[in-house]
C-alpha cells in the first residue's frame, strides 16, 4: 500500500483509498440503488485506472481497494468480472496484460468470480494465449508476449490450484499442453526438482560434516595440545620481549593478556591510571593514549633479541595462517552438524571457542609488539634493511592493502607496487574509470606529490609479465639460476656465469605499438514503435533516426534538434579548421607572444567576424537584388504603359474615327489634351476588357490560386514533418 | 418426487411416466462430468462416436488419425484418487499399423447392430472395413470410388446385413457384408454424402443427405427415391380441389340419402348414373393422382431439384418413435421433418453454428424430449417441439465434430477435434460426509497444493 506509483501520486491513493472505503461503507449502509449504483461505478473507474497504467505491474494501492470493493458484495463480483472482461477485448496487449493480472488477484480469491470465468474459460484463453492464428493477440507485440507467458503460467497456476474442481479449466490445459503442444513454464515441477535437488545437497553436506565432525572428535585431543604448545611458545616469546619495554609489574599480567586482547593489553600496561575517572572517559583517554604511545613504545629489534622476533614472526605466521583457520573449520562444523547427541558436540563447541579466543588474544598481543600483520604473508627471505625503505613510504596504502592480500605480490616485491603504481598513474588522469576500478589507487595519488607525481605522469604503460620480476633490479644475474650442476657436451659449463646488468636490460627490451585510445560509440537510442531504444551504433548519423543526439532514458531527445545544425556544422568546422591554421601560422610568426587568449577562443572570434562580414555580404547583395528588381518592374510598368497606351490609341483611333474623323486625331496630337484622354481612355480600357482578356485573366487567376494552395500544402507538409519527426506511437 | 413415488406405488400412475419424468428431469442437468472422464488414446481429432446397440455399453470411436478404439463406458480403468475421477481408458485401438488398417482419418464408425463382435469403419482412405472385435483385425474390406464419409447400418434389419456407404461419389452404395459385394448403387444425388440413416421404423428405407442439400428418402426395395425433401414445402401440398371436394361431398350427401330413404328406383337409376359419373370423374382424378405419384418422382426435375438445406446436409437423425427426422447442415440449421408426409415442420432451432467439413453426428434424448446438436466448439440441447435452446455445453477448446447419447444413464458423448472426448452426465448425488471424507482422502495422498473451492480473501 506504501508503494508509490510514478503515475498516480500517493496522496491521490491514499485520496482513492479513503474514498472507496467511504463508498464500500456507505453502500453497505444504505443499500439502496443510487449508492449501490455509485459503488458500481466508482469500482469501474477504479478497473479502468488500473488497467491503463505503462507499468507491469499492478499498482498495489488500486489493487487494494478494487480487491476491498469487490470482497464487500457479490453484486461487485460481477462488475468487476463485466469490466474485466471488457478490458480484455480490447486491443492492446498492456490493458489485457494488466486485467489479467487483476483477474489472477480476483480468481485465487473469490470463488464467485471463479464460477464467472470458467465458463467462459475459453474466451479467456483465446483473448490472452492466443493459440488460435485467426485471434491473434494485439500490439505491441513486446507486451504481446508478455502477456502470452504470464497468462500461461496463470493459467498452469490455476489448473495446479482449482483444476480439481473446474474441469474446464484443467481441460483448457490439458489442450493447450497436450493438443496444442505448447511449451508451459512448469513451474511446479521446477520447483519440486529443485527442492529435491536442494534436499539431496543437503544431505550430501550433512554426511560430509558428520564425518568431519567424528573425526576432529578423535583427533581434537592432540591439536589442542599442538595449538596449546604453540601459544606457550608466543607467550614466552612475548615474555622475553616484555620486558624490555614496559616494567616488570606489566609483565606479570601479560597471563591475563594473551588472553584479552589488545584493548585489555593497553589497559595492563596503563596500570597507573586505573584509580580515576570515570570508565568510558577513562577508555576513551586510553586509546588516545595508546596510540600515541604505542608506536614508541614497540620493542626495537636488535640483533640480540632478533631470533625471539624471528620465532615469534614464525609462529605468528602458523596462528594466523593454520590454526585460526582449523579453528574457524571446526567451529562451523559444530554449528552445522546436527547430531542426536548434543553434549559432547556443545562441550566441544566451547573448547573450541575458547581456543579461539586464546589464539586470537595472542595474535593481538604479537600486533601490539610490532609484528605486523601485512608480514603474514612476507617469507622470512626478505631481508629487514631492504623492507624499511620501502615501508616507510608505503606506510598510508598498507591499510588498503591488507584488505586484499590476495595480491601478495604487492607486498612480497615492493618494487612492483611502485611499478604499479607507475602504471596507474597516467591511467588516474582519466579520474571516473581508475576511481571505479581501483578506489585504493585513488588514495595513493593522493599522497603522491612533487616530482615523484611528475614522474608518474610520465611513465609509460606496461602490461603485465614475467619481465617485471626483476623490474629495476641493478645486480647482476647469475646464469644458473638453480644452482643446478649441468654437464654440457659441448664443453665445461661455467656455473659461475653472471648475466651482467646491461645484458638482461638488453634483453628485458621491450617495444610497444600505439593503440589508438578506445572510443565508445553511442548508441542512437531513439524510441522504437516496437518498444526499447534503438541499439545502432552510429559515428553520427543512425540512417534509421537521423543524427545522433542526446536523449533520455526514454529515447526523448533532451533538446529540441535544430535543423539546421548538420548543416552548418562542416562549415564550421572548416572554418575552424582554417583559423586554426591561419593561427598557427600566425603563431609560429610570432612565436615569441604571449598567447592569454586560448586558440578555441580566437578561432571562435573568427568564425563570428567571418560570419559577419558573410551577413553584411549578404545583406548587401539582398538589397542590391531588391533594388534591380525594383528597377526592373519599373521599367516593365513603363513599357506596358506605353504599349497599353498604343493599342488604347490605336483602338480609339479606329473608333473614333467613324464618329470623329480627323478631329479626335488632331486633338490626340496636341500637348494639352494628350493626358486628359490618357487618364480618360485606361479608365475606359479598365471598365471594358474584351471577353478573350477576360478568360486570359481567369486562367490566370486560377493558375495562381492553384501555384498558391500547392505552395501552402507543401509548406504545412513540412511544417507536419518537421514537428512529427519525433512523434512517437 | 416423493409424491410421485407414492402415487406410482398406489398405481395412480403410469409405471412408465415416472421413470420418464426421472429421465427427463436427469436429461435436463447433464453438463460436464465430474466423476467420469474418457481418457483419449487417438492422436488428432475425434470424427465419429457410437454406443453398441445390443449392451449400450462399448463407445466407438474413430479419430482422425485412423485409429479406431472402443471405450468401456460402465467399468472405469482405474480411479484418480487425487481428483476422485473414474477415468475410461480405450479397451482397445486400431490404427493402420494393423494390416490393411486405415491410413487416413475415419470419419464413420457404426457397430454391427446384432452384437459387439464385428463394427464397420469408413475412411478417407476410399475404404469401409469390417473389423473384429475380439481379434482386432480387418475381416472384409469394400473399396469406394472416394473417400467415405458417412456409412450406416440398419438397427431393425432382419432380412438383410447392408451397410449404406456415402462417398465423394455422387452414388450411395449398398455393401453387403454377407457376401463382400455391393449390391445396390442409389443414384440421385448431384454431389457427395455426408449423411445416411436407416429409417427406425421400416428396415427397407434409407435416407441420405448430400453436399448438394437435398435429403432423399430411398426404399431398397425400388429404384429410385421416392422422396425429396423440400424445406419450403411445409404443409401437404396435396389437398383435394374445390371442385373434387364438392362432387365428393354430394356424393356423401347421396350416399346418405340413398341409403337413409327408399326413393324411386328411377330417380336411384338417375342418381346412380350421375353418381357413377361423379365417381368415374373421381376415379379419374385419383388415376392421374396415383399416376403421378407413381410416376418416379427422379423424373419430376421440379421435385426432383428442391433442396432440404441451403448448404450441405450434415447430418441427419431420426426420432426414437421414427416419426421425425432432424437433420442439420452447413447453412447452420437444424431441421425437423415429418417422414410421413416429408413435410418441413418449420422448427426453428436458434443459434445454431454448424461449421463442418464433413459429416458431422446429432443425438436425440430417449424420450424425444432433447436433441443435441454440435455447434462450433459447444453443444447445444434444444427442446425438440419448441426449438428453444435449453443449455450450452461448453468443455470442448475445437469444433465439436460428433455426439452419442447414451439413453440408459442419460449421459452425452461428445468427440472434437481438441482430440478429447468429453462425458456430459447428470450430477451425480454424493452423501455430503462422504464426500468430504473422500476429498481429504484426496488432499492427504495426493500431497498437492490442491485448494479447496472456497473464498480465500487474504486482504
Amino acid at each position: 500500500m506504501k508503494k508509490i506509483d510514478k503515475i498516480i501520486s500517493p496522496a491521490e491513493v491514499l485520496e482513492t483509498e479513503t474514498n472507496t472505503h467511504t463508498h464500500t461503507q456507505s453502500a453497505a449502509m444504505e443499500g439502496g440503488d443510487g449508492g449501490s449504483e455509485r459503488a458500481r461505478r466508482r469500482l469501474m473507474d477504479l478497473i479502468e485506472e488500473a488497467t491503463v497504467s505503462p507499468a507491469k505491474s499492478l499498482d498495489l494501492g488500486l489493487l487494494q481497494s478494487i480487491k476491498a470493493m469487490v470482497r464487500s458484495s457479490d453484486a461487485h463480483v460481477h462488475t468487476a468480472f463485466d469490466a474485466l472482461f471488457d478490458k480484455l477485448k480490447k486491443n492492446h496487449s498492456q490493458v489485457r496484460f494488466l486485467a489479467v493480472l487483476l483477474i489472477d488477484e480476483l480468481f485465487t480469491r473469490s470463488k464467485l468470480f471463479r464460477s464467472l470465468l470458467v465458463p467462459k474459460f475459453e474466451m479467456f484463453m483465446l483473448l490472452t494465449i492466443g493459440y488460435r492464428d485467426d485471434y491473434p493477440l494485439p500490439k505491441p507485440p513486446d507486451r504481446a508476449t508478455l502477456l502470452r507467458t504470464t497468462s500461461m503460467e496463470l493459467v498452469e497456476k490455476w489448473n495446479d490450484s482449482f483444476g480439481v474442481h473446474y474441469k474446464q479449466v484443467r481441460l483448457g490445459y490439458e489442450y493447450l499442453k497436450k493438443t496444442l503442444r505448447l511449451q508451459f513454464p512448469n513451474l511446479r515441477a521446477a520447483a519440486a526438482l529443485a527442492e529435491q535437488q536442494r534436499q539431496e545437497k543437503e544431505a550430501r553436506t550433512q554426511a560430509l560434516i558428520r564425518k568431519k565432525y567424528e573425526s576432529l572428535c578423535q583427533d581434537f585431543s592432540e591439536l589442542r595440545v599442538e595449538i596449546q604448545s604453540t601459544l606457550n611458545e608466543i607467550a614466552e616469546c612475548c615474555k622475553i620481549l616484555e620486558p624490555e619495554i614496559v616494567s616488570a609489574p606489566e609483565a606479570e599480567g601479560n597471563e591475563l593478556v594473551s588472553e584479552a586482547g589488545l584493548e585489555s593489553l593497553v589497559f595492563g600496561e596503563d596500570d597507573d591510571y586505573e584509580e580515576y575517572g570515570d570508565s568510558s572517559l577513562r577508555r576513551q583517554l586510553h586509546e588516545e593514549v595508546s596510540e600515541e604511545l604505542s608506536v614508541p613504545e614497540k620493542p626495537k629489534e636488535t640483533t640480540d633479541n632478533s631470533a625471539v622476533f624471528e620465532s615469534l614472526r614464525d609462529l605468528y605466521k602458523l596462528v594466523a595462517s593454520s590454526h585460526l583457520r582449523t579453528t574457524q573449520e571446526w567451529l562451523s562444523i559444530l554449528m552445522r552438524v546436527d547430531t542426536s547427541d548434543t553434549r559432547p558436540r556443545d562441550a566441544l563447541l566451547k573448547e573450541v571457542i575458547d581456543l579461539r579466543t586464546q589464539l586470537l588474544g595472542s595474535l593481538g598481543k604479537c600486533e601490539s609488539l610490532g609484528i605486523d600483520p601485512t608480514e603474514r604473508a612476507s617469507t622470512s627471505r626478505t631481508a629487514i634493511d631492504e623492507v624499511d625503505d620501502e615501508d616507510i613510504i608505503w606506510e598510508a596504502g598498507d591499510a588498503e592493502t591488507d584488505k586484499d592480500l590476495v595480491d601478495t605480490t604487492s607486498t612480497s616485491h615492493p618494487i612492483n607496487i611502485e611499478n604499479d603504481s607507475k602504471m596507474s598513474a597516467p591511467r588516474n588522469m582519466d579520474p571516473a574509470s581508475s576511481s571505479a576500478i581501483i578506489p585504493s589507487e585513488v588514495s595513493k595519488k593522493k599522497v603522491e606529490t612533487g616530482p615523484r607525481a611528475d614522474l608518474l605522469e610520465m611513465a609509460p604503460v606496461l602490461p603485465y609479465g614475467s619481465f617485471l620480476d626483476n623490474w629495476g633490479s641493478k645486480s647482476d644475474v647469475p646464469a644458473n639460476q638453480r644452482g643446478l650442476e649441468m654437464e654440457n657436451h659441448w664443453g665445461r659449463v661455467d656455473t659461475e656465469a653472471m648475466i651482467p646488468v646491461e645484458r638482461i636490460a638488453e634483453m628485458n627490451f621491450r617495444s610497444s605499438f600505439y593503440k589508438p585510445p578506445e572510443k565508445e560509440i553511442t548508441p542512437c537510442r531513439a524510441p522504437l514503435k516496437k518498444g526499447g531504444l534503438c541499439p545502432r551504433r552510429d559515428l553520427r548519423r543512425c540512417p534509421l533516426h537521423g543524427p545522433i543526439i542526446p536523449r533520455d532514458e526514454n529515447g526523448n531527445p533532451l533538446q529540441t534538434p535544430e535543423i539546421d545544425v548538420p548543416e552548418s556544422k562542416p562549415a564550421e568546422k572548416e572554418l575552424l579548421e582554417v583559423s586554426m591554421g591561419g593561427l598557427h601560422s600566425a603563431s609560429s610568426s610570432s612565436m615569441g607572444a604571449p598567447s592569454s587568449i586560448s586558440e578555441a577562443e580566437l578561432a571562435m572570434q573568427a568564425i563570428a567576424n567571418v560570419r559577419e562580414r558573410d551577413e553584411a555580404e549578404a545583406r548587401k547583395k539582398r538589397d542590391e537584388r531588391v533594388t534591380a528588381k525594383r528597377k526592373q518592374s519599373k521599367r516593365d510598368r513603363e513599357h506596358n504603359d506605353i504599349v497599353l497606351r498604343a493599342a488604347a490609341l490605336s483602338q480609339s483611333h479606329q473608333g473614333f474615327q467613324s464618329s470623329f474623323g480627323e478631329e479626335f486625331d488632331d486633338n490626340s496630337k496636341t500637348g494639352g489634351g494628350k493626358k486628359k484622354a490618357r487618364g480618360g481612355l485606361t479608365a475606359l480600357l479598365k471598365k471594358t476588357p474584351t471577353a478573350k482578356e477576360r478568360i486570359a485573366q481567369r486562367l490566370l487567376n486560377s493558375r495562381v490560386r492553384d501555384n498558391a494552395v500547392n505552395e501552402l500544402a507543401r509548406v504545412e507538409e513540412a511544417r507536419h514533418r518537421d514537428a512529427a519527426a519525433n512523434n512517437w506511437s | 418426487m416423493l409424491r410421485q413415488l407414492r402415487r406410482r406405488e398406489v398405481g395412480a400412475d403410469n409405471p412408465r411416466s415416472l421413470s420418464t419424468h426421472v429421465r427427463g428431469e436427469r436429461v435436463r442437468q447433464i453438463n460436464l462430468s465430474g466423476h467420469k472422464e474418457v481418457v483419449s488414446a487417438h492422436h488428432s481429432g475425434i470424427n465419429s462416436l457410437q454406443v453398441d446397440c445390443t449392451e449400450a455399453r462399448y463407445l466407438l470411436a474413430g479419430a482422425a488419425d485412423g485409429s479406431v478404439g472402443v471405450y468401456d463406458t460402465q467399468q472405469p480403468t482405474f480411479v484418480d484418487s487425487a481428483l476422485h475421477v473414474a477415468k475410461h481408458e480405450a479397451l482397445f485401438t486400431v490404427d493402420k499399423s494393423v494390416h490393411l488398417g486405415h491410413i487416413f482419418s475415419v470419419s464413420s464408425v457404426q457397430w454391427y447392430p446384432v452384437d459387439t463382435g464385428l463394427f464397420v469403419t469408413g475412411s478417407y482412405d476410399k475404404n469401409i472395413n469390417l473389423w473384429d472385435t475380439n481379434t482386432h483385425q480387418v475381416e472384409l474390406q469394400f473399396k469406394m470410388p472416394g473417400k467415405v464419409y458417412a456409412i450406416a447400418m440398419s438397427a431393425m434389419a432382419t432380412t438383410h446385413m447392408l451397410v449404406a456407404a456415402g462417398t465423394e461419389d455422387v452414388r450411395v452404395r449398398l455393401c453387403d457384408l454377407a457376401t463382400g459385394a455391393c449390391t445396390h448403387t442409389l443414384s440421385g444425388h448431384r454431389d457427395g454424402v455426408w449423411a445416411l440413416q436407416w429409417s427406425a421404423s421400416s428396415e427397407w428405407i434409407l435416407y441420405s443427405g448430400g453436399c448438394d442439400g437435398a435429403i432423399r428418402f430411398w426404399d431398397i426395395r425400388r429404384a429410385g427415391c421416392f422422396q425429396v425433401l423440400d424445406h419450403n414445402r411445409s404443409q401437404i401440398e396435396k389437398r383435394p380441389s374445390v371442385t373434387n371436394s364438392a362432387s365428393q361431398r354430394q356424393e356423401m350427401a347421396t350416399a346418405t340419402m340413398g341409403s337413409s330413404s327408399k326413393v324411386g328406383s328411377q330417380q336411384r337409376e338417375a342418381k346412380r348414373a350421375k353418381l357413377s359419373k361423379g365417381s368415374l370423374a373421381l376415379k379419374n382424378a385419383r388415376a392421374k393422382e396415383s399416376a403421378v405419384q407413381r410416376q418416379h418422382p427422379g423424373m419430376m426435375s421440379a421435385n426432383d431439384r428442391s433442396t432440404a438445406h441451403n448448404g450441405s446436409v450434415t447430418a441427419l437423425q431420426t426420432s426414437d418413435d421414427g416419426l421425425h427426422l432432424f437433420s442439420a447442415g452447413t447453412d447452420s440449421r437444424v431441421r425437423l421433418w415429418d417422414i410421413e408426409s416429408g413435410c418441413n415442420t418449420l422448427v426453428n432451432y436458434e443459434a445454431t453454428r454448424i461449421r463442418a467439413h464433413q459429416g458431422t453426428q446429432l443425438a436425440v434424448s430417449m424420450d424425444s424430449s432433447l436433441l443435441f446438436v454440435a455447434s462450433a466448439h459447444s453443444v447445444q440441447t434444444y427442446d425438440i417441439w419448441s426449438g428453444r435452446m435449453h443449455s450450452k455445453l461448453v468443455g470442448h477448446y475445437d469444433n465439436v465434430n460428433c455426439c452419442a447419447f447414451l439413453p440408459e444413464d442419460q449421459e452425452l458423448y461428445t468427440g472434437s477435434s481438441d482430440r478429447q472426448i468429453l462425458v456430459w452426465s447428470p450430477p451425480k448425488a454424493l452423501p455430503i460426509d462422504d464426500e468430504e471424507e473422500v476429498e481429504e482422502e484426496g488432499l492427504k495422498t495426493g500431497g498437492t497444493t490442491v485448494t479447496a473451492d472456497e473464498d480465500a480473501w487474504s486482504d
